[in-house]
């Protein structure tokens, strides 16, 4: 039953907490007898610590430590392979580098000593004390020439994300296409950048004689994190106990890179104190992860009349010295429209920068840029209209896997976007529109992310009072997680909202994977259900064997959960209360654990959300400036299971499209590699005034297939799609192809 | 784990038909009555050894099962076996015995942290504001309660208190009873060389007294605080959030004299004699501010980290309404100085718009 | 952040006095600036004179003009009526600057002496001779996307971010300062210096020298500014240009044009400005002072974008003062001085 809270635009559960400051972060807990970390971090790319002065910082007022790769504790290797995503290698997704293991120094901003002291400000200042001597070696920091170049054979391990494919034959299609068309487009280095900050506290104690480690972490990854630091520091798995109810932001940090609790960690365990380290925004440019720049040559060969013959998209990008991650710049390329002849390869340059992680629509976001910016390049070339050319090269299947989409109704999207902006009133030839000094342009692109479902488990528990409470390790992260969990967990229960909670963000709860990939809904949500319905199925025996119910005797079939009763289908008269099945039975309550995963249906079909966006912008040529005025989507993304928290999280996604197209960028210096964006001053995410007027709808058509909600994610198929959206609209307010993000003023000024 | 434990704890407790009616509050010296507790035991049954007694109103908050379990941790390794008693630990299964044990107490609806004695006499007692939390250093204070001696020095038959952890109990009751800077014990330290040559001013602590949501605040405190770290460090007022420490984010904003301002700019020390209202003490009462049910309602927020400073610049900015907040494209303006990352801006504005209707 | 001790004056001269005794003393008022680059360890005071205590916080009319107390707020001089009247360049660099919590606590002499943001000024791994005098300039030949056209050196290449001080620039402020040697006044386009070999040194202020107040000068003309920047709103200058513009019937007596984010201070174009005197406004003659502004323009690797955003800007800011376009949004307002697509729809009256 799924009518009553599921699909309505309920408040946030935890919004009174929030808008109240109620809400506690990790950097919040109070603790007791906390110590305070700060970091010292490396000045240069390359090299090794000759030598490290720490007695000035020993000195200083409050220090109870300074920790170096000489008196650090010992780590264990990071693991090859966490669950089923691979952690060490090509394409994997971490870096193998433990911290202050050794003196070797791999990129700027490596930490090369924490400072432990009473104070934050006691600690702060005496890192500053701390001297290092450097042996420095040439960092390589340019793509072109580094000298570690790899191929890597899939992304994260995924046999079914190879980063090295080819179906049919592109050269030979490419050479013999009537039209042809090859560009490159690149993009910057960006940074996920969330308002909070990394931070850990971390508690070590003995508990039945043994090392325990409580840790409070700035994670969306619990339980990889609690397995990473285990292995690490060489516990039990059970030993470790991971606390995060609430995230300050993610948008794709906050789960992969491990330096940050394992230093913390150390700390803690070399001064026999908890400790907190709270990481400074500077740093967050170090050790966060980031997406890394892109150069990514599309070619594309067409007939006369707009059908796609070839396509091939190739991607250099980077990642540090000792991680594979590889931005998978193919993932839309090579499904979205019905080519009989791709190519894609992914080539990854290994440079003395920090390492990168997955950043809101990895691949997708900058990849799909490139992809659509130059599906409009052709469209133009062929003077056809941009949502035209794409219909005539509509996918009715995958056509990389030939597998039929779960539910795709891409179509609708086309048309309604089309009405929502005004695409048929605008003049289509580039550079015909102006009011004053501003050229106004209309661009459009397709949108796309896959549909992703992992397994999990949930407990449900029922009270003698008639409450409820459901519990997995999942997190809340700006997701609405105990918002649309406990909508889902309610109507699973038969019970109005009101009766029902859900808790997370702690990884003693039932198993989930890290929030990500925008897989969240349709993983945890199956696995609520399917709790929900165990422990019903167990009450409904208790009652059928109870001699003083009126359901006595009846088979569990027979008998169905509505509104906090149990009744007979048959005679929904005939029934009484959850809580009263208890009482009798002397029980406080009645408890069932089970999962949900997903199964063959994943063989069958290929499972993708779908969307159109289409942008406005205004151009003022002399000055360079971009403005985003309009931005109206139209989304095919399953059934919402709260269209107003969707509704946040999908123009949220949009806006940092706007920001990844106009503003942002992480530079470092081409000579020592030291990042000279370093601070929120420098590193523009958008500010309210670049956020346009955003437009949003839905087909809200539930995919038969995914699970019994019929929800895809949406977390990240706001982002994709936008920036293109806006590229191709200053193309066609100025006339001008900008291939290089971000769209920055200096790009666009002429005199 | 945890969790499954808690969940064992719960004993059926008949519903309560009417809220409980609140006795006069307890004192010190008061003989505490015979609850029934969480667990469904008796007060009673904990005679024999000290209690501390943690009362939470009934507000759905997830966190605080994890603090009081930290908290009932510091009990047992400072406690002298002293029982720690969080009658919120249950939060969401023990409403109804809860309401009565702190109508017992007098404490209905507030934070209050009582301490027993062995005989059930109430020895010590506070409570806590209201938007604050309970803080270790009340617990601590508590305990120190208990032993008054303890301050002076390790004990025999301690226990598990070693000399360190000891004096991380002390520190850490020094710090929240907002004494920092006495030097922790030299056995802790790694150098013993010469003493440290203190840099100028580096042992000087001022005597700050802040006036925060209209009480003053006494500190002892480096120059170095910024406003932002006392807030959050030193009293615990973690409403106000730290995003970027450079002013270029709005997280940290709060009102001082009315006005806007970011606190990671601004020492503690500069502000003395002046108003500050931070999130926590911006609704008067439990109901919330206009501008937080705007925000609540209109979904202004994701993670919600820059929210309490979101809604400080706009409650600043509205009470400016007739001179310098007029359209959206004013309030877009206006608001640029408070970075949302999940970027609910357009969500925000209709916020600030519903406020500005009236 | 380094150990420091505090004193809150009442009164100017002890302030004067103990700062001017202190070689590691500084003044500080709305803190904006300071505390930024303390935390970064860019400053290291060993005490804190705070001056926000200072009954400096008056706005008077005087000679003609306006006299603003050093220590009034950016918010409270931008809405000063008298300010957002006759002098709307002044309110509009103030409301195209930094946000409303920042506007709110920075006062009126702090904001002419914020540092450069140069990103190798304030990270203490890469030499800086504005920092540390005689390291170098890491800028010089690495990532000058910020830097200067006009005035550098080879010792430093920064540029100046305030947006207030342009205005002044154009304006011809005067800065009435109380030192150790007693009271002065300084022309506003003399307070900041250009770097030479010395770029430790930003203004012409001497240690211990404290503004008192900042007078705009008498002024029956019309005056804007104008701002380019990378995001919409709290966000440093790219380029900009403040305009005052004196007519006589249809010609144009007196011209000063301003540009910020060019370089170690608010650069006025002499020569552009004599081009313009006496001429009767046009787009062709404002071409042509741009066009003389920017002659001597020296590019570094990563800005020579700013010659052709600086050109236009400056040709769009003389356009709007003299009224033959129109102002993007109300005057004495940021709409007024945000140049882009969307801050002019948005700003049309509603």
């Amino acid at each position: 039953m799924l009518t009553q809270a599921t699909g309505k635009p309920l408040d946030r559960v935890d919004g009174r907490l929030k808008v109240t400051g109620a809400a506690r972060y990790t950097a919040e807990w109070d603790v007791p007898g906390l110590a305070y970390g700060a970091v010292v971090e490396s000045a240069v790319a390359h090299g090794v610590v000759s030598a490290l002065d720490v007695r000035a910082a020993r000195q200083a007022p409050g220090v109870l430590a300074v920790m170096t790769h000489e008196n650090a504790p010992r780590l264990q290797p990071i693991p090859a392979k966490v669950g089923e995503t691979q952690f060490r290698g090509e394409g994997g997704i971490t870096e193998t580098r433990q911290p202050l293991q050794t003196a070797a120094i791999e990129y700027a901003g490596q930490p090369l000593a924490v400072v432990v002291a009473d104070t934050h400000e006691r600690a702060r200042h005496a890192a500053s004390l701390v001297r290092v001597t450097y042996e420095t070696r040439a960092p390589q920091l340019a793509m072109a020439t580094a000298s570690r170049q790899t191929l890597p054979e899939s992304f994260l391990g995924n046999e079914e994300e190879k980063l090295q494919v080819t179906v049919g034959d592109p050269a030979a299609a490419l050479a013999a296409a009537p039209v042809r068309l090859e560009r490159v487009y690149e993009s910057a280095i960006t940074h996920h950048n969330p308002i909070e900050p990394l931070a850990t506290i971390a508690r070590w104690e003995k508990r039945a004689g043994a090392d325990f480690l409580t840790l409070y972490d700035t994670t969306r990854g619990l339980e990889v994190l609690q397995q990473v630091m285990a292995t690490s520091l060489g516990l039990p798995r059970e030993s470790v106990h991971v606390i995060c109810p609430f995230v300050g932001g993610a948008f794709g940090a906050k789960g992969w890179l491990y330096a940050p609790p394992l230093l913390t960690a150390m700390a803690a365990r070399l001064v026999g104190k908890p400790v907190k380290i709270e990481w400074r925004r500077q740093d967050m440019f170090a050790v966060a992860g980031q997406r890394a720049a892109t150069r990514q040559t599309l070619a594309l060969g067409a007939t006369r009349d707009g059908k796609i013959t070839a396509l091939r998209h190739d991607t250099q990008t980077h990642s540090s010295v000792s991680s594979g991650f590889t931005e998978p710049c193919a993932r839309v390329t090579r499904m979205l429209y019905a080519v009989p002849n791709i190519g894609f390869a992914h080539q990854l340059a290994h440079l003395h920068l920090p390492s990168p992680c997955p950043m809101r629509g990895p691949g997708e976001t900058v990849g799909g840029w490139a992809l659509e910016c130059a599906i409009d390049e052709l469209a133009a070339e062929l003077n056809l209209d941009p949502v035209e050319l794409r219909l005539r090269n509509y996918a009715d299947k995958n056509p990389e896997t030939g597998k039929p989409w779960s539910s795709k109704q891409l179509r609708q999207c086309y048309a309604r976007g089309k009405e929502l902006i005004g695409w048929d009133a605008r003049n289509p030839r580039p550079r015909s529109m102006r009011e004053g000094n501003t050229l106004i342009g209309y661009g459009m692109a397709t949108t796309m992310y896959p549909a992703g479902r992992r397994e999990a488990q949930a407990r449900a528990t029922i009270f003698a009072d008639g409450r409820a409470l459901v519990q997995n390790a999942t997190h809340e992260l700006g997701n609405g997680a105990y918002t649309i969990f406990r909508q889902i967990s309610a109507d699973a229960l038969a019970l109005p909202i009101e009766r029902v909670r859900f808790e997370l963000g702690d990884s003693a709860l039932p198993s989930a994977p890290t929030t990500g990939g925008s897989t969240t809904t349709a993983t945890v949500g199956p696995a609520a259900q399917q709790a929900a319905r165990t422990v019903l199925g167990a009450l409904k025996r208790l009652a059928a064997s109870d001699a003083q119910s009126p359901l006595f005797g009846a088979a569990a079939a027979a008998i169905d959960a509505r509104e906090g009763r149990l009744v007979l289908r048959a005679n929904p008269a005939k029934g009484e209360e959850y809580g009263a099945i208890l009482r009798r039975a002397k029980l406080p309550s009645i408890v069932a654990t089970d999962g949900a995963k997903p199964g063959e249906e994943r063989q069958k079909y290929s499972f993708y959300s779908f969307g159109a966006v289409f942008a406005q912008v205004r151009v003022d040529e002399a000055s360079g400036v971009i403005r985003v005025a309009r931005l109206c989507a139209v989304y095919d993304v399953g059934r919402l299971m709260n269209p107003k928290t969707a509704h946040s999280q999908i123009i949220g996604g949009m806006a940092m499209g706007v920001g990844a197209t106009l503003m942002e960028a992480t530079r470092y210096d081409s000579r020592n590699g030291r990042a000279v964006v370093r601070n929120l001053a420098d590193y523009h995410v958008p500010s309210m005034a670049d956020t346009p007027d955003i437009t949003v709808e839905w087909l809200n058509i539930p995919d038969p297939h995914i699970s019994e909600l019929g929800a895809r994610g949406i977390g990240e198929i706001g982002c994709v799609g936008t920036p293109a959206a806006i590229t191709n609209a200053v193309f066609h307010a100025t006339g001008r192809r900008l291939r290089s993000l971000p769209l920055t003023p200096d790009k666009l000024v002429q005199g | 784990m945890a969790k499954k434990a808690r969940i064992a704890f719960y004993t059926l407790c008949k519903a309560m038909p009417l809220p409980p009616e609140s006795a006069p509050a307890l004192h010190a010296g008061d003989l505490a009555p015979n609850g029934v507790l969480p667990d469904g035991s008796h007060l009673l049954e904990l005679r024999g050894r000290p209690v501390i007694l943690a009362f939470a109103p009934e507000e759905w908050n997830p966190t605080h099962a994890h603090q009081s379990e930290l908290f009932a941790r510091l009990s047992r390794e400072f406690g002298h076996g002293a029982a720690f008693v969080d009658t919120a630990t249950d939060e969401w299964h023990s409403l109804d015995c809860r309401g009565e044990l702190a109508a017992q107490f007098g404490v209905t609806g507030q934070r209050a942290l009582f301490l027993l004695d062995e005989h059930g006499v109430v020895r010590w007692k506070t409570v806590v504001e209201s938007g604050q939390d309970l803080r270790s250093g009340q617990v601590l204070a508590a305990l120190e309660a208990l032993q008054p001696a303890a301050s002076g020095g390790a004990r025999a038959g301690a226990g598990a208190l070693s000399r360190r952890t000891f004096v991380t109990a002390t520190l850490a009751a020094a710090a929240l009873l907002l004494l920092p800077g006495c030097s922790p014990d030299s056995s802790t330290k790694n150098g013993k060389d010469a003493a440290p040559e203190a840099p100028v001013g580096s042992n000087d602590l001022l005597a700050v007294t802040l006036s925060i949501n209209g009480k003053p605040h006494r500190l002892q405190i480096d120059a170095r605080v910024a406003l932002l770290d006392a807030l959050r460090e030193n009293l615990h007022l973690t409403g106000t959030k730290k995003g970027c420490d450079h002013g270029q984010c709005g997280a940290c904003t709060v009102h001082l004299d009315g006005q806007s301002i970011l606190s990671c700019l601004t020492l503690a020390v500069m502000v003395q004699g002046q108003e500050i209202t931070t999130i926590e003490g911006l609704a008067t009462g439990p109901a919330l501010h206009p501008v937080q049910a705007a925000f609540l309602k209109h979904d202004a927020f994701q993670c919600g980290y820059c929210t309490p400073g979101q809604i400080m610049a706009a409650t600043a900015l509205l009470r400016d309404q007739p001179t310098r907040l007029g359209s959206a494209v004013e309030i877009r303006e206006a608001m640029s100085g408070n970075l949302c990352r999940c970027a609910a801006y357009p969500n925000i504005i209709a916020a600030i718009q519903e406020v500005q209707r009236g | 952040m380094h150990p420091f001790q505090y004193q809150r004056p009442t009164s100017p001269a002890p302030a004067v006095a103990t700062v001017a005794k202190n070689p590691g003393a500084t003044f500080i008022a709305g803190g904006t600036s300071h505390l930024d680059l303390m935390k970064e360890g860019v400053y290291r005071p060993t005490l804190l004179v705070d001056v926000s205590g200072l009954p400096l916080k008056q706005i008077v009319d005087f000679e003609g003009g306006v006299r603003i107390g050093a220590g009034v707020s950016n918010t409270a001089a931008a809405y000063y009526p008298a300010i957002q009247q006759r002098y709307p360049a002044v309110s509009e660099a103030l409301l195209a600057g930094a946000s409303v919590q920042i506007r709110n606590m920075a006062s009126m002499a702090g904001n002419p002496l914020q540092r450069t943001r140069c990103p190798y000024f304030r990270d203490l791994t890469q030499v800086c001779n504005k920092r540390t005098p005689g390291s170098g300039c890491a800028a010089l030949g690495g990532y000058n996307h910020v830097h200067a056209l006009f005035g550098a050196s080879a010792a430093c290449v920064a540029t100046h971010p305030s947006d207030l001080a342009v205005a002044l620039a154009a304006l011809d402020a005067r800065v009435q300062t109380t030192g150790p040697r007693g009271p002065r006044t300084i022309a506003f386009p003399e307070l900041h210096r250009l770097p030479g070999d010395t770029p430790h040194l930003d203004t012409v202020l001497e240690h211990g020298e404290l503004i008192t107040a900042i007078d705009l000068p008498a002024f029956d003309g019309r005056s804007h500014y104008l701002k380019v920047r990378e995001r919409a709103s709290y966000a440093f200058a790219l380029v900009s240009c403040a305009v005052a513009l004196e007519m006589d019937g249809p010609r144009i007596r007196r011209a000063r044009v301003a540009l910020g984010g060019v370089a170690h201070k608010p650069w006025r174009v002499g020569p552009a400005e004599a081009l313009l005197a006496g001429q009767p406004p046009s787009e062709k003659l404002f071409r042509a002072a741009a066009a003389a502004a920017f002659a001597a323009a020296k590019p570094l690797a990563h800005n020579a974008y700013k010659i052709p955003m600086g050109r236009n800007l400056m040709v769009r800011a003389l356009l709007e003062t003299s009224g033959l376009q129109p102002l993007q949004g109300p005057a004495g307002t940021a709409f007024a001085a945000s140049v882009g697509g969307m801050a002019g729809r948005l700003a049309t009256p509603r």
